[in-house]
């Protein structure tokens, strides 16, 4: 598939034979809306897997958990067919863990995400809080997004995604969302 | 072409029917659903407890469903019990609701391409029937009150004078975002009351269910 774009924080790229661990769960995104509990339990799940690499493990299981959260429900929201199989990679290199989400979004939901990964990547975190606590607490609870805005202003987590053309379908495309984090940072707390 | 309405027993019937009426409201209104949290400000709504299912040759091409307890209209609209009991006076038939429990008819969904066959129709009146919306589902031999609540719009289109069913009016909705894709100053939603032995007839309340309707014999729309 061609790639159309990459957006947001410039991630540095790992090589897989550096990788330590790694987990690959694919699900369909109507699972998570027909039980929508199920996001936080795939997400708590797959953070306290991984918090066994971390010396503190109950902080490493919450930043995880509230990173792999907002990943999971993005999924289920913004995926264009429900049916369609999404996947959640988690893998770990030692320095560095990595989440990554793969779907299919529509052209609307690509354009908002261009436009907020833009924003994310260059705005001061704090400021991006303080704006989406506002926004969500007066209009759209439903588009939180604070969890991730946290993870950055809170332990540097950078976010990136590439956009693919869906071959025969103008109006979709494939969706690789990228989340890194330094271990490090999550052993500070 | 044959409707069969019937209430779903087993559980992978059940599962059908939330399958069936979460895909269509996440596609329609970008409402997800929990059993075990909700919370209408982030568009999480909680799942009824009883289901009506419509199929033709197998396939679900409707559902109705029912909260036999904790009404969202009593949840999240703020009604009372003395507007019900006001209701209840004012229709002569107080001493018939003693200790009713109140239930709710929710979550109608037709299938995409299946609009124009009259489904909604054919399943509403089924779920006001006897054996559905008044099952003695909690054993407790409670007689029942029915709660609605939806668009000023649907209401209209399904209730007297253009329907046989008759309704009260109790009270506006409160306005919530998670009904932000139906709702709108002027198709408002409106909380009513359904007294089955006031309001719905006998043909619609005596009917038997697993129910054969005889539909028009037409192909589908194909969906979208």
């Amino acid at each position: 598939m061609d790639l159309l774009g990459q957006v947001g924080d410039t991630l540095t790229p790992q090589d897989p034979a550096d990788r330590l661990s790694n987990l690959r769960i694919e699900l369909l995104p109507i699972d998570l809306i027909v039980q929508w509990r199920r996001c936080s339990k795939m997400a708590d799940f797959l953070a306290s897997y991984f918090e066994y690499h971390f010396e503190s493990r109950v902080v490493a299981a919450q930043v995880l958990s509230t990173g792999l959260n907002e990943l999971i429900e993005n999924l289920a929201k913004f995926s264009a067919d429900k049916q369609r199989p999404v996947s959640v990679e988690i893998s770990h290199f030692g320095e560095v863990i990595t989440f990554e989400t793969q779907n299919e979004a529509r052209r609307a939901e690509v354009a908002a995400l261009r436009a907020r990964l833009t924003r994310m990547a260059t705005t001061d975190p704090e400021e991006l809080f303080l704006e989406q606590l506002e926004h969500t607490a007066s209009r759209d609870r439903a588009a939180s997004g604070l969890g991730l805005i946290n993870l950055k202003k809170d332990y540097g987590a950078r976010l990136s995604a590439e956009i693919r053309a869906v071959p025969d379908d103008p109006e979709r495309f494939h969706v690789t969302l990228q989340l890194a984090l330094e271990v490090d940072a999550v052993e500070r707390g | 072409m044959l409707l069969k309405i019937s209430i779903a027993k087993t559980r992978a019937e059940v599962l059908r029917c939330q399958y069936f009426i979460a895909e269509t409201y996440n596609r329609r209104y970008q409402i997800m659903f929990s059993e075990d949290s909700h919370d209408l400000d982030a568009r999480i709504e909680p799942y009824p407890q009883k289901y009506l299912m419509g199929t033709v040759d197998g396939l679900i091409v409707c559902a109705f469903a029912l909260y036999t307890r904790d009404t969202y209209v009593e949840r999240y609209g703020g009604i009372t019990d003395d507007e019900v009991q006001a209701e209840l006076v004012a229709s002569g038939v107080v001493d018939r609701y003693v200790n009713a429990t109140r239930r709710e008819i929710t979550k109608l969904v037709v299938r995409e391409g299946w609009e124009s066959f009259g489904l909604a129709r054919h399943i509403f009146h089924a779920a006001l029937s006897r054996g559905f919306c008044e099952g003695d589902w909690d054993a407790d031999g409670r007689p029942v009150l029915l709660l609605v609540c939806a668009t000023v719009s649907i209401l209209d289109r399904f209730f007297a004078p253009k329907g046989p069913v008759h309704s009260h009016y109790l009270a506006p909705f409160p306005r919530y975002p998670i009904h932000s894709e139906y709702r709108s100053e002027h198709d408002p939603m409106q909380s009513r009351l359904i007294i089955p032995e006031v309001d719905i007839p006998p043909e619609i309340r005596e009917l038997t269910l697993p129910a054969v309707f005889e539909l028009p014999a037409r192909s589908p729309k194909a969906e979208g």
